[in-house]
């Protein structure tokens, strides 16, 4: 760093001597060669510098927006970001999968024993076995041994969503479906 | 940090709203010569800021005086500084890159020789220079707010104005106020900041309308964000100047609310046996001569030809508790913008106190929240004007959550010693998640009698939405299935949901 | 399946919209139409930043093009990068328009353009990015709706004056030193430039 700004201040003073001072110049009077090969020099820097500000990252303050009221959470939508995570095919999330699964089993399994009538335990058998609903994908969602039919596999592939997500949103139309039809 | 100034301490003399008033600019000083530094054509629109309201700072209104921002240089206003707080400086690299392409422009010249692409790359030289020159300046203002009305009813809109004096020696060549609107109001007329320079000595006052809501709602810190002229170095100040206006609804005359069902006909453990007039069916007996004809028993009278007379049980006024969910959980609602069902429950707990203080009992407030909140149950008007107070501005209910931690035994065991024996209880709770469930099971289980009253708040649109909209669906069927009592509204149908529950359970 | 990824993708907005169009007719109570106000804050650049912008950057190209057409050319592309960017609200843009007008100011200048014309472009040029780039970070800040104009004349003014003071300085050396093209000096001046330079990076 040092000699580099001896250098500059030297070339610059020395530079601004020769520009007032005709002798200075003749003095020194680089060839041709070196005056463009500086040239060059000063592009091919000029343009590194210039390019130092692609990866700038604006950080400016950020005020907000007190104007607004505090918005209120819409209930679920933690949830909402937990199944965003989840809806990746990568592996991964883990826990988010099993803490979903078990709460929309949770769900499903009271929705199935007030729709049958019947126990709780009845229920779960049913849910767990994907004997409680028509739909295949919400089946597999709970049952392991059973697998996601072709299309959602496809789907899922071409998309690049999981397969688990397809299950998660078909479990919970299912119990939608049992939940109304329940209500009429 | 690098200014002494900094440190400057006190901002008390310019706190409050009516000092801003004080400060009207004497025509003389629109004659000051510093005025004359004003860019042409830079018409600041100070003009605006006059309020129909007699409390609004009364700034430079003058028509000479309309083309710039006041100077309120010898106005005798505030000259103490605000104080500042979480100062924060970065670059904000607006200029990065500016000496390399100077470099190449003289660099290219050089090549080609010619001198004149080597001047205009000096002049990029000059700008990249003229970048690092500055330094943000660190605000040195002073700051007042006043408001049009500092009790405003639901709903009323409120001016605010704030002014803001460079009482500083350095000028501020770009200085950006954004104003720190409480939480709980919305503006509803521009927006509450400005830019602008500002000499030492000149001000600024801009003016905003809020909807006055419910609540208690206090003024944030105003920001105030400068910056060198040329833009590179940003620095960011919060100026205290508190303000705060204080929001009470009137209590709605809870005449129509049917809420009589709620309470006196399962008055909690001690049942009276005394028959008389009342809501209850208690008994029938013969007629007597000078019995009510309303209370003759007409169907029998069609049956069987006989005159009887209906006994109900007599009415006993009864101890009710309005306790309100108002843990973060609770301030939730199906629309990011919409009231919250705090804001929901608040209201309903204000029809049912006014109701029940109309029918006699003795009502009483609390809050599930983690700030303590609790008026003793009671009658009369001094009860009902204390209520009211609690209702709209108890820091328990504020309009946004408080943030503190929520300790359930902990509450649950004040609450129990502080719960007259035979006191019923009316939970106005959104039952988000499952506490409120268990709390109302265990107040129950500890004999007092629980009605869980719950807005909901659930929106149907996404997978998680609609998941937790069943969770809650089922927490209020296990609750009822429980035994509890629970009845559920959405939007505004609180006294509809009342009506119907209240016949569905006198059944 | 679609509908479904769809529905989930976008519940938010849409359910926002509909909400405030339905307390917007409902009047219930005055906490009821409370949403019905909301409006977001304008995060557009100020209109006489842009204005400015344009204004100076109409300049450049006028400029440039008086010596070489495809310079000015170029510089009034840079105009339009930066009506674009500042419309977009992206810096980026802006840089973008900037790099261009900078290649304009170059071909201009290989082309033979005059000292004075040249030097008008130039400082052109930085004034308009540089007053589009501010009114971008200031609608980001303070909004199209708030009251800047002073701001952006004090900011717009001092960018040209500082433009104007270093052509004025140079061009006023190039008088003194008078016609001849000392190579040596500013050989010299460039290597000490690009040394200096990058010492201080």
């Amino acid at each position: 760093m040092r000699p580099l700004v001896v250098a500059g201040v030297l070339a610059v003073a020395v530079g601004l001597l020769a520009a007032l001072d005709r002798g200075v110049a003749a003095a020194i009077s680089p060839t041709s060669t070196v005056v463009t090969l500086i040239g060059v020099l000063g592009v091919v820097q000029g343009i590194r510098y210039a390019n130092a500000r692609r990866d700038r990252r604006r950080l400016p303050t950020d005020p907000g927006e007190p104007e607004r009221r505090a918005p209120a959470a819409v209930p679920g939508a933690d949830l909402d970001e937990r199944i965003a995570r989840v809806a990746s095919p990568a592996p991964g999330g883990y826990r988010d999968r099993r803490d979903l699964r078990d709460r929309v089993r949770e769900v499903a399994v009271d929705a199935v024993a007030r729709d049958r009538n019947c126990s709780r335990e009845a229920a779960e058998a049913t849910v767990d076995d994907g004997t409680w609903t028509d739909d295949p994908v919400a089946a597999a969602f709970f049952d392991a041994r059973t697998g996601y039919p072709l299309r959602v596999r496809l789907s899922a592939t071409v998309r690049g969503r999981s397969r688990y997500w397809y299950g998660l949103r078909a479990a919970i139309d299912e119990i939608d479906r049992i939940e109304s039809g329940g209500a009429a | 940090m690098s200014d002494p100034r900094g440190e400057v301490a006190s901002g008390s003399a310019d706190s409050a709203d009516s000092a801003g008033s004080t400060d009207t600019t004497d025509p003389a000083d629109s004659t000051d010569p510093r005025s004359d530094e004003d860019e042409d054509g830079v018409a600041v629109g100070i003009d605006s800021a006059r309020g129909d309201d007699p409390d609004a700072t009364a700034t430079g209104v003058e028509s000479d005086a309309a083309e710039r921002e006041d100077d309120a240089a010898a106005t005798g206003a505030a000259e103490t500084p605000t104080d500042r707080e979480r100062r924060r400086e970065v670059e904000t690299d607006r200029w990065l890159g500016i000496a390399g392409a100077a470099l190449a422009l003289v660099g290219l010249g050089v090549i080609v020789r010619q001198s004149s692409l080597v001047l205009a790359g000096a002049v990029g030289v000059g700008y990249a220079v003229y970048a690092r020159a500055g330094d943000a300046p660190t605000p040195t203002l002073a700051v007042t707010r006043s408001v049009s009305d500092e009790t405003p009813a639901p709903g009323d809109e409120v001016r605010v104005t704030v002014r803001a004096e460079n009482v500083g020696e350095a000028a501020l060549p770009d200085l950006r106020l954004v104003d720190g609107v409480p939480p709980g109001l919305a503006v509803v007329d521009g927006p509450a900041r400005v830019a602008t320079a500002l000499r030492p000595g000149t001000a600024v006052s801009f003016e905003y309308t809020v909807r006055a809501a419910r609540g208690d709602h206090e003024w944030g810190p105003l920001t105030a964000i400068t910056r060198d002229a040329a833009g590179a170095r940003e620095r960011t100040a919060d100026l205290d100047a508190p303000t705060a206006v204080s929001c009470t609804p009137e209590l709605s005359a809870g005449g129509d609310l049917p809420l009589r069902g709620l309470t006196t006909v399962h008055h909690g453990r001690v049942p009276t046996d005394v028959g008389g007039a009342g809501v209850e069916f208690h008994a029938t007996r013969e007629y007597r001569r000078g019995d009510p004809v309303k209370r003759i028993d007409w169907n029998r009278r069609a049956r069987t030809g006989e005159l009887s007379t209906v006994e109900h049980r007599e009415e006993r006024s009864a101890t009710v508790v309005l306790l309100v969910d108002a843990r973060e959980s609770a301030y939730v609602a199906a629309d990011p913008d919409a009231e919250t069902a705090v804001e929901a429950s608040v209201a309903a707990a204000g029809q049912a106190f006014s109701a029940l203080l109309d029918g006699g009992d003795r009502v009483g407030i609390a809050a599930l929240s983690p700030l303590d909140c609790w008026l003793p149950p009671g009658s009369g008007t001094v009860h009902a004007a204390r209520g009211r107070e609690t209702l709209a501005t108890d820091p328990a209910l504020a309009p946004t959550p408080s943030g503190e931690r929520f300790y359930r035994s902990l509450w649950l065991r004040r609450f129990r010693r502080r719960l007259p024996a035979d006191a019923q209880v009316l939970f106005f709770t959104p039952l988000a998640d499952d506490t409120a469930a268990t709390l109302a099971r265990r107040i129950d289980a500890h004999g007092h009698l629980v009605t869980v009253l719950s807005p909901d708040p659930t929106a149907t649109e996404t997978a998680g939405e609609r998941l937790t909209a069943f969770e809650r669906r089922q927490r209020l069927r296990t609750l009822r299935s429980g035994g509890i009592r629970a009845l559920e509204w959405r939007d505004d149908s609180f006294p509809v949901a009342v009506a119907a529950a209240t016949r569905r359970w006198s059944r | 399946m679609s509908g479904a990824v769809r529905d989930g993708e976008s519940g938010g907005g849409s359910e926002g919209e509909s909400e405030a169009g339905g307390d917007g007719s409902s009047d219930g109570g005055p906490a009821a139409d409370l949403t019905a106000d909301f409006h977001e804050t304008d995060a557009r650049p100020p209109t006489v930043a842009i204005v400015a912008s344009l204004a100076a950057a109409g300049v450049a190209a006028t400029a440039g093009a008086v010596a070489s057409p495809i310079g000015g050319a170029l510089l009034g592309v840079a105009a339009l990068g930066f009506l674009g960017g500042a419309l977009r609200r992206s810096t980026r843009v802006l840089t973008w328009g900037a790099a261009v007008g900078v290649v304009g100011v170059a071909v201009a200048g290989y082309r033979g353009a005059p000292a004075e014309a040249l030097l008008v472009a130039a400082v052109g040029l930085a004034v308009a990015w540089d007053v589009a780039d501010h009114g971008v970070g200031l609608g980001e800040q303070v909004g199209r709706g708030a009251r800047v104009r002073r701001n952006v004349a004090v900011h717009a003014g001092t960018s040209l004056l500082v433009g104007a003071l270093a052509a004025g300085l140079v061009y006023g050396v190039t008088l003194a030193v008078g016609g001849g093209q000392p190579v040596a000096a500013l050989a010299l001046l460039l290597a000490g430039g690009i040394a200096l330079t990058s010492a201080v990076r």
